[in-house]
């Protein structure tokens, strides 16, 4: 009796571990896939910022307008403290010494991509300002609470 | 014992102006890296500068004057101990000692290796390396790793050079780094056969053009990355 009590705890212990584990591996897969995603729409207005594909305002309004709305994401998946588990990520366990911070970083990157929004309208020169404004607002995030590789 | 000596022509003229501007590459590089985002670009005019330096050395280690060519300097294994062990203080090296010249070709090699990493990475924002997109995000999040842990390297090694030199400049008295910007040193009188007696500016000019042109080709040349549209 005692000696399968045992052989229980011990396999619901294990089993609730890996069920833990398994949640935290999969916040931090989606974690990634926003951001890559966030990365996918981007893209191609790095492009035309260098000039290797030309400058398009309407895309560039319809693709900072999916960043406005994919970038309140981060805070909701960034939400649950990962810093404890060993599943790969660069995500730095200060962000959940400073979760306001990160958020507030966050909405800077929701506000600049709504501003880039409005700037396509005020002709190319406005835009990649604003453009070279949202990307800066990536950045500053990445060198606080990404690791560097 | 001192009217003996004089100075000779030890570092020709492009090999100093070359280690000159391998110092101010690094440090630019080093210095556009920390400044943030808005220095990438400066940052990557850096780094070709010095992968074109680096390929002149190459060049230059076989078609330079006597003292910067390999042959000269690329001392045997058993050298390098015998130079390790040796009990007096020998002769001052005319050119570089057995350390000195296996360390010149390693941080040639060292800054090459930093600078070509540099050409496969991105700050998976706005900046990437000219061959970026050609591989993978794994490979790219590797060379990126090698990117930062090798300047750690050359920095150490550096480090180690300036004190090295320091060594043999204040401690020893060889007057080593005067010689990195006048090109001499202190030989005795007779030791005349391996001083060199020009700069072959001309040729080093040529060699530094087609250097820089080939790394301007290889940026030039380097494919648009796709970019996908919804
Ligand atoms: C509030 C903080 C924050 C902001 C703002 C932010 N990022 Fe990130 N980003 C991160 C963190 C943290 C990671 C590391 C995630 C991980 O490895 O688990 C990351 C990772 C990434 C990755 C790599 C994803 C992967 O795993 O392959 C890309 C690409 C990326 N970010 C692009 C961007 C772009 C582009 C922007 C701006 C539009 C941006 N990020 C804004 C925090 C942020
Ligand atoms: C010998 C020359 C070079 C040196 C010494 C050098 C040094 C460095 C250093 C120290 C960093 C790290 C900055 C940090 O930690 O935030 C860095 C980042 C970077 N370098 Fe270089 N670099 C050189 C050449 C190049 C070249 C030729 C390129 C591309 C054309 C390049 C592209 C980059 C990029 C894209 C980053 C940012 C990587 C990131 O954000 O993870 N570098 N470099
Ligand atoms: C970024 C920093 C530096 C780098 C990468 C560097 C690199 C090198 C290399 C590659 C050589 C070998 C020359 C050759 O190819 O034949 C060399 C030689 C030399 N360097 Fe530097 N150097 C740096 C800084 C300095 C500084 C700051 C000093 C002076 C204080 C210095 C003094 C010398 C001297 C005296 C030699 C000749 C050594 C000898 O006689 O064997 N270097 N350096």
């Amino acid at each position: 009796m005692i000696r399968s009590t045992m052989i229980f705890a011990l396999l619901f212990s294990f089993a609730s571990a890996s069920w833990a584990d398994e949640r935290t591996q999969k916040t931090i897969e989606a974690r990634q896939g926003l951001l890559k995603v966030v990365a996918q729409y981007f893209g191609p207005i790095v492009g035309m910022a260098k000039g290797q594909i030309p400058f398009d305002a309407a895309l560039i309004e319809k693709n900072a307008g999916k960043v406005a709305e994919l970038a309140p994401m981060i805070t909701d998946l960034f939400a649950q403290d990962t810093s404890a588990s060993d599943y790969a990520t660069e995500a730095k366990a200060d962000i959940w010494a400073d979760y306001e911070d990160f958020s507030a970083k966050a909405a800077t990157t929701t506000e600049r991509a709504n501003a880039l929004v409005a700037a396509t309208a005020e002709g190319r020169g406005a835009t990649m300002k604003a453009f070279g404004a949202l990307g800066s607002s990536c950045k500053s995030c990445h060198d606080s609470y990404r690791e560097k590789k | 014992m001192q009217s003996d000596q004089r100075p000779q022509l030890i570092w020709d003229l492009p090999l100093r102006l070359w280690h000159w501007a391998l110092v101010v590459c690094l440090a630019g590089s080093w210095v556009t890296a920390e400044a943030g985002f808005d220095w990438t670009t400066t940052h990557f005019y850096f780094g070709y500068s010095a992968l074109a330096l680096v390929l002149f050395r190459l060049a230059w280690g076989m078609l330079g004057t006597f003292h910067s060519r390999y042959t000269s300097f690329l001392a045997s294994p058993k050298t390098v101990i015998a130079y390790l062990r040796r009990k007096n203080p020998s002769e001052p090296a005319r050119g570089h000692n057995p350390i000195g010249g296996w360390s010149s070709i390693i941080v040639v090699v060292l800054v090459g290796l930093q600078a070509s990493s540099g050409l496969f990475i991105s700050d998976d924002i706005f900046y990437a390396g000219p061959y970026n997109s050609v591989v993978n995000t794994s490979t790219a999040d590797w060379l990126a790793g090698w990117h930062h842990r090798l300047f750690t390297l050359i920095q150490f090694t550096v480090l180690l050079h300036i004190l090295a030199v320091s060594w043999y400049t204040w401690g020893k008295k060889e007057g080593l780094i005067q010689a990195m910007f006048h090109g001499r040193k202190m030989l005795p009188r007779g030791s005349t056969e391996e001083a060199v007696s020009e700069d072959r500016g001309l040729r080093a000019l040529l060699l530094l053009i087609i250097a820089a042109a080939l790394v301007a080709t290889l940026v030039y040349l380097a494919p648009v990355p796709e970019y996908e549209f919804y």
